[in-house]
């Protein structure tokens, strides 16, 4: 790995485990009613709050399944308060107006510090939310709780491999997929002539990357596995699940750790410390984007998505695309892991400063030092 | 770290300085202070003057003997004069030493100037750079050992004066070096190192440079420049350093090479170039690479040595008087074909070896597409507006790119004329950034207007430039041709053709079509658009006044899949055979004899027929348990030959087009031969071959249960409709991909129970002759009427590929009915015959129920064959139709379809 993007990516904002919350006076919580427990996690671990507003993400298409009114009903126990405009539809088909309407309210309320809950959030809306906060350059922190066991099991995924059916529901924890979405805010232009490299991430439906590659038509594909430090064993099925649509592309792009027909990919990176996602994501951006247009769709987990974030607020001219999942089983997740605290500081600053880093050890003539 | 500066020296205007006069405060260094003045002998002569506060250091006479030295040195600020004073200003008196030099209006350094200006192009890094190394050349040449102090401080930026023109008629902002430093080896200051201070310079820049939205040659030069000037200007050893002259002649080289070549193999240590495609450092590679053209990028080399001109239906495709839309599977080579046949191509690569007597520019539609996300939903008179003006910068964009390639690598000059033009479109008059001495003026313009481009995807910002009124109206295309004829000699009078790529929904949306087919189908004699597209459902032929195009009328419709169909077979073999001779003889795994498709896979040595035949003795494993139709009596004793799907004949049968598989089977038949024999003998065994066939065409169709919907709005309302007409209505196997799947399954089976049926009877000659039923397509035999959900199965069949559709079609009670052929690639898997003779026919509603419910269909279909067969042992007469047709009757079928050599009867 490149020594400047290893120096780059230690001044990112270091992950912290955290057992409580708290909502700075004239802050906001931003969360989203998902259908999950851990929808809840931060309305459950937040100190009592004195008329702090939370904003809802309410999801469109509506699933009754999702915790709306428990959310709800938590954060105002708590003295918080959600007033009906502080309730924002995002539809996860079409967001497109999601991010101009939190601005709008975040203007309104005018909040000294936001924290955003990515728990339950649609990885779109947590780069939409994300991204609002960039450009207002809020001060920034996330929140996320890890779910404590999430499915499909490791039976589930061996007695598949064993029949070899990928494509068994309970693997892929979706109902199905809706198709790819694209918001101008996260889009980038192509230069004339410029081939496109796609970067995806496996995960449990490798549909996600097909309906992505149906729909792009990239030149090369690079693909990050991932590692959880909880479950090992599910590297090697999101690599299994994966292995048909790796094979149908070059294998120079997508190494294994050896020569072995069984082995893993080498491009990997921890599902919750996102920093290896940055890491490596930069590497291939300075890789690629000199004869490439990057274009990153955000198929990973929670934190290799907020990994993305840093990595697109540092490269406007990545363009993303997100394969949409129509909708989750009920084993997607269970019950609430740990749970994470990153304070981003002034995301403007911070995304300027990591910026001003990046382009004096990987633009400059003189290095750092010299 | 930023000097103090001591106010009292910012107020000295109207002072004087021996006979000068203070008018202005320019600046301070750490050694002294700048103003602009006047000579009292003559005082519209602005001179400036730098004040040096006390008593002169040691060495200062060196500042002024440089530059004396380097008199008449273009970019060199001459010194004029010298003299020492004192200012009184209220109670402070100051004494110094001043110096008088030409003043370079308006005074401003290049740190001032990278201060002011937002971004700047790589362009402006060279031409700065380029200036400087000739100052330092100069400085050799003439003894000065160095000029001693450089840094962005001392580098002043001019501003344009009408009066200088330079080579090319143009008014540009000339750079200077400055301020020269007195520090000299073994005096008192030590003299700062140039190279050090380029290098600072060059820093300077790039941090300003564009680079997210520069183009893609802009980003190539400034990693090639910063390598460069990191290997050259980090040499601390004297000796082994080059010289100004030879580091600005790198300089030139790189952005030479760069715009000439594409610039992915620059021969620097970029770290971009581990993940070059070239990664094998030699020409050398896997047959099984590059399956497409888009894999290629701009390595012209690979470009000349993998394209293959003669591809199905090209005279019709280049046909100069018609607009064109193509259409093929995945991998057939559309893109390929219209990326080799663009100008920046023939420029690169050098021209096809078929007579092209137009100028092609190629844009992609992802691309305009991508500028314009939500366009789907938003479509009004100001979003259609700017979504032509795109596409006509896009257009643009291609033309100035050859024109670049052409400077680059033909040692053309650009016309002044076309520069001026595309300045006129582009540049604002309040444009702070005017181009400065030596700097590319086509490149800037180029960097400008992929500037421009940025602008749309904001929503509700205007993407103003002087040119948007013209570009945004599609009648300004044929204009906008017709002034690069008049400035672009190389297009003269040929035909312009713009090869529009990708041009398929859900990308482009219905809406976005409409839009932009009014410009590209627009009647004109300056240009055909050949567009890309990939089947014909994902095109639509609407414009968006509401005007119906019209096949065969505004556009013509070709299927490369249909035509790889139709093609003669030695004319797909030897097609085939071109492909891969180039592809096998780079393989290094592969002798000299496995260079040609004979050499690799041998011959199968049977015709249709006859192999026909020995499949029906083939154990099925892929259609469940085997049939039991009595074909005891076809034996012709224990040592009949396994029918064995291999050979170059049975590889060419497999083609539909889709050359991509073809490449990927023929990986996958040299990989497994050479792991087995570790050298891959030759020809591969057959029943290796076939086994990988088998296989490949198994794995293809399990890929398939990952397709979704291409209109996923649509399907869903169709499948809400469908099970509003039916509640236990559901997709089989649970998704839609799988449904697809399913559709093949069906008909497979019912096509390979035809296969092994009681074969009927032909007359050949005088003598009656028993053929099997060789049937991979399907024939309505009624009115073709397919709407709702089986509509959107329908077309995604098409679209995915696993059927292709013969728009050739036939005419049933005046009514178009298309026929649809199985994906050739599955017949092995399917075990079916490679003859397109026959066909399965069915009845509309049947093949309804074929779309909708596969499973039923395979189960009752079966049946009702079997009772047909039952009947009428002879197949003569398949009626699948409640009134019987003379149509389903046997008969000799169609010249065009009838692939079955005459000899083959003979063989029996």
């Amino acid at each position: 790995m490149n020594e400047a993007i290893t120096q780059i990516v230690s001044q990112l904002p270091s992950m912290k485990l955290s057992r409580s919350l708290r909502v700075q006076t004239e802050g906001v919580l931003i969360t989203a009613a998902g259908f999950e427990e851990r929808a809840l996690a931060s309305a459950r671990m937040v100190k009592r709050g004195a008329g702090q507003h939370v904003l809802v993400l309410r999801y469109k298409p509506k699933n009754k399944q999702n915790k709306i009114d428990e959310v709800v009903s938590s954060f105002v126990e708590k003295g918080f308060s959600i007033l009906p405009d502080n309730i924002v539809e995002f539809d996860r088909y079409d967001p497109e107006i999601f991010p101009s309407q939190l601005q709008n309210r975040l203007s309104q309320l005018n909040p000294r510090s936001v924290i955003v809950d990515i728990s339950a959030m649609s990885k779109l809306a947590m780069l939409l939310c994300l991204d609002v906060c960039w450009k207002m350059d809020l001060s920034t922190s996330v929140f996320y709780a890890e779910a404590k066991e999430k499915g499909p099991k490791i039976q589930e995924y061996d007695k598949a491999k064993a029949e070899n059916n990928l494509h068994r529901p309970s693997i892929q924890v979706y109902t199905g997929i809706h198709g790819v979405v694209r918001v101008t805010r996260l889009s980038s232009v192509a230069m004339q002539g410029q081939p496109t490299a796609a970067l995806a991430f496996m995960s449990f439906n490798e549909s996600l990357t097909q309906v992505l590659l149906n729909a792009v038509y990239p030149s090369r594909l690079f693909l990050i596995n991932g590692k959880s430090p909880a479950w090992s064993w599910r590297e090697e099925a999101t690599a299994w699940i994966h292995e048909l649509l790796r094979s149908e592309w070059p294998s120079a792009d997508n190494p294994l750790v050896n020569s072995n027909h069984n082995a893993l990919p080498s491009r990997a990176t921890s599902t919750i410390q996102y920093g290896e996602t940055v890491c490596t994501l930069l590497d291939l951006y300075w890789k690629l984007a000199v004869d490439h247009r990057i274009l990153l769709a955000p198929t990973g987990s929670k934190m290799q998505t907020l990994g993305c974030f840093f990595v697109k607020a540092l490269h406007p001219d990545i363009h993303i695309e997100y394969p949409t999942p129509e909708g989750f089983l009920d084993t997607y997740s269970e019950n609430i892991g740990n749970t994470w605290l990153i304070g981003c500081g002034h995301l403007k600053q911070t995304v300027n400063s990591l910026r001003k880093q990046e382009r004096q050890s990987l633009l400059k003539v003189r290095r750092l030092g010299d | 770290m930023k000097p103090h500066i001591d106010k009292w020296f910012t107020h000295l205007a109207g002072k004087r300085a021996g006979k000068y006069t203070l008018d202005r405060y320019i600046g301070s260094g750490r050694l002294g202070h700048v103003y602009q003045g006047h000579s009292e002998e003559s005082s519209d002569w602005p001179v400036a003057v730098k004040l040096t506060q006390g008593s002169p250091r040691a060495g200062w006479e060196n500042e002024i003997q440089k530059p004396q030295q380097l008199r008449g040195i273009t970019g060199v600020v001459a010194y004029h004069d010298q003299g020492a004073g004192q200012i009184v200003v209220g109670r402070r008196t100051e004494v110094f030493l001043f110096t008088v030099w030409d003043f370079i209006p308006p005074g401003r350094n290049l740190k001032q100037y990278l201060r002011e200006i937002e971004t700047c192009p790589a362009s402006f890094l060279i031409a700065v750079l380029e200036q400087i190394l000739r100052v330092l050349h100069a400085c050799e040449k003439r003894g000065v050992k160095r000029h001693g102090d450089l840094h962005p401080g001392n580098i002043l930026v001019g501003e344009k004066d009408e009066a200088d023109l330079d080579a090319s008629l143009e008014a540009r902002e000339p750079i200077y070096v400055s301020d020269f430093g007195y520090g000299v080896t073994g005096g008192d200051k030590a003299p700062k190192d140039d190279y050090q201070g380029l290098a600072d310079i060059a820093d300077a820049i790039l941090e300003k440079t564009e680079w997210e939205k520069g183009t893609a040659t802009d980003k190539q030069i400034i990693q090639g420049i910063r390598e460069l000037l990191q290997k050259l200007l980090r040499e601390t050893s004297h000796s082994e350093r080059r010289t100004p002259k030879e580091i600005l002649k790198a300089v030139k080289e790189l952005d030479q090479r760069v715009r000439a070549a594409g610039a992915i193999h620059l021969g620097t240590t970029s770290v971009g170039h581990s993940l070059s495609r070239t990664g094998l450092g030699n020409a050398n590679m896997s047959v099984g690479q590059y399956q497409v053209s888009e894999m290629l990028g701009d390595d012209w080399d690979r470009w000349k040595s993998l394209f293959v001109s003669s591809v199905p239906a090209k005279s019709r495709i280049l046909e100069p008087d018609v607009s064109t839309v193509v259409t093929g599977p995945r991998g057939c080579g559309k893109t390929m074909l219209f990326r080799r046949l663009s100008e920046r191509l023939v420029v690169e690569c050098g021209p096809v070896d078929i007579p092209t007597d137009f100028v092609g520019f190629y844009i992609n539609a992802n691309d305009i597409a991508d500028a314009f996300s939500s366009f789907q939903k938003r479509s009004d008179k100001s979003t259609d507006e700017k979504l032509v003006c795109y596409a006509n910068l896009s257009i643009l964009s291609d033309l100035l790119a050859v024109q670049s390639a052409r400077c680059a690598k033909l040692v053309e000059l650009c016309s002044e004329e076309l520069l001026d033009t595309i300045g006129e479109w582009l540049v604002e008059k309040d444009n702070d950034q005017a181009l400065i001495v030596g700097e590319n003026r086509l490149e800037h313009y180029r960097f400008l207007l992929e500037r421009i481009k940025w602008r749309f995807p904001k929503e509700h910002s205007n993407p103003d430039f002087p040119g948007f009124k013209d570009f945004s109206q599609h009648t300004w295309l044929p204009r906008l041709i017709s002034i690069a004829r008049v400035f672009c000699p190389w297009m003269d009078t040929r035909s312009i053709f713009i090869f529009v790529d990708d041009y398929t929904t859900p990308r482009i949306s219905v809406q976005m079509q409409k839009v932009l087919n009014r410009l590209f189908f627009q009647r004109s004699s300056e240009f055909v658009c050949k567009l890309a597209t990939e089947s014909a459902t994902t095109f639509i032929p609407v414009d968006s006044s509401g005007k119906m195009l019209q096949d065969g009328d505004d556009y013509q419709m070709i299927d490369m899949g249909e035509e790889s169909l139709f093609m003669p077979e030695d004319e797909r073999l030897a097609f085939l055979e071109k492909i891969f001779a180039r592809r096998l003889s780079l393989d290094p795994r592969l002798p000299n004899s496995a260079h040609t498709l004979d050499g690799l896979l041998g011959r199968l040595g049977l015709g249709k027929l006859q192999f026909a035949r020995l499949l029906r003795h083939r154990e099925d494993n892929n259609n469940g348990p085997k049939q039991t139709f009595a074909v005891a009596s076809q034996r012709r004793g224990a040592s009949r030959p396994k029918a064995l799907y291999h050979g170059r004949e049975v590889f060419a049968d497999l083609w539909s087009g889709d050359t991509r598989t073809m490449i990927q089977l023929i990986q996958e038949l040299v990989d497994t031969g050479t792991l087995i024999h570790f050298k891959t003998v030759v020809p591969i065994d057959s029943e290796q071959q076939d086994s990988v066939l088998r296989r490949r065409g198994g794995q293809w169709l399990d890929a398939q249960a990952r397709n979704q919907p291409t209109d996923p709005r649509s399907y869903k309302r169709c499948l809400r409709d469908a099970k509003l007409a039916d509640p236990k209505f559901e997709l089989t196997a649970g998704n839609y991909g799988s449904h697809l799947k399913a559709v093949v399954e069906a008909f497979v089976k019912v096509a390979r129970q035809l296969l092994v049926s009681p074969m009927y009877r032909i007359q050949s000659g005088t003598e009656f002759r028993e053929v099997p039923r060789m049937a991979f397509r399907i024939e309505v035999t009624d009115e073709f009427r397919v709407e709702g959900l089986a509509a959107e199965i329908y077309k995604d069949l098409i679209r995915y590929g696993m059927f292709m559709r013969d728009a050739r079609g036939k005419s049933v009670r005046g009514a178009f009915v298309p026929r649809l052929y199985l994906r050739r690639l599955l017949l092995p898997y399917a075990t079916l015959a490679m003859s397109k003779r026959d066909s399965v026919q069915m009845s509309c509603l049947w093949f309804r129920r074929l779309l909708l419910e596969p499973d039923r269909f395979r189960e009752e279909f079966t049946r009702y064959v079997q009772a047909m067969v039952d009947q009428d042992p002879s197949q003569q007469f398949l009626d699948f139709e409640p009134e019987r047709s003379s149509y389903t009757q046997i008969q000799a079928p169609d010249k065009k379809y009838n692939d079955i050599d005459p000899l083959d009867f003979e063989l029996e």
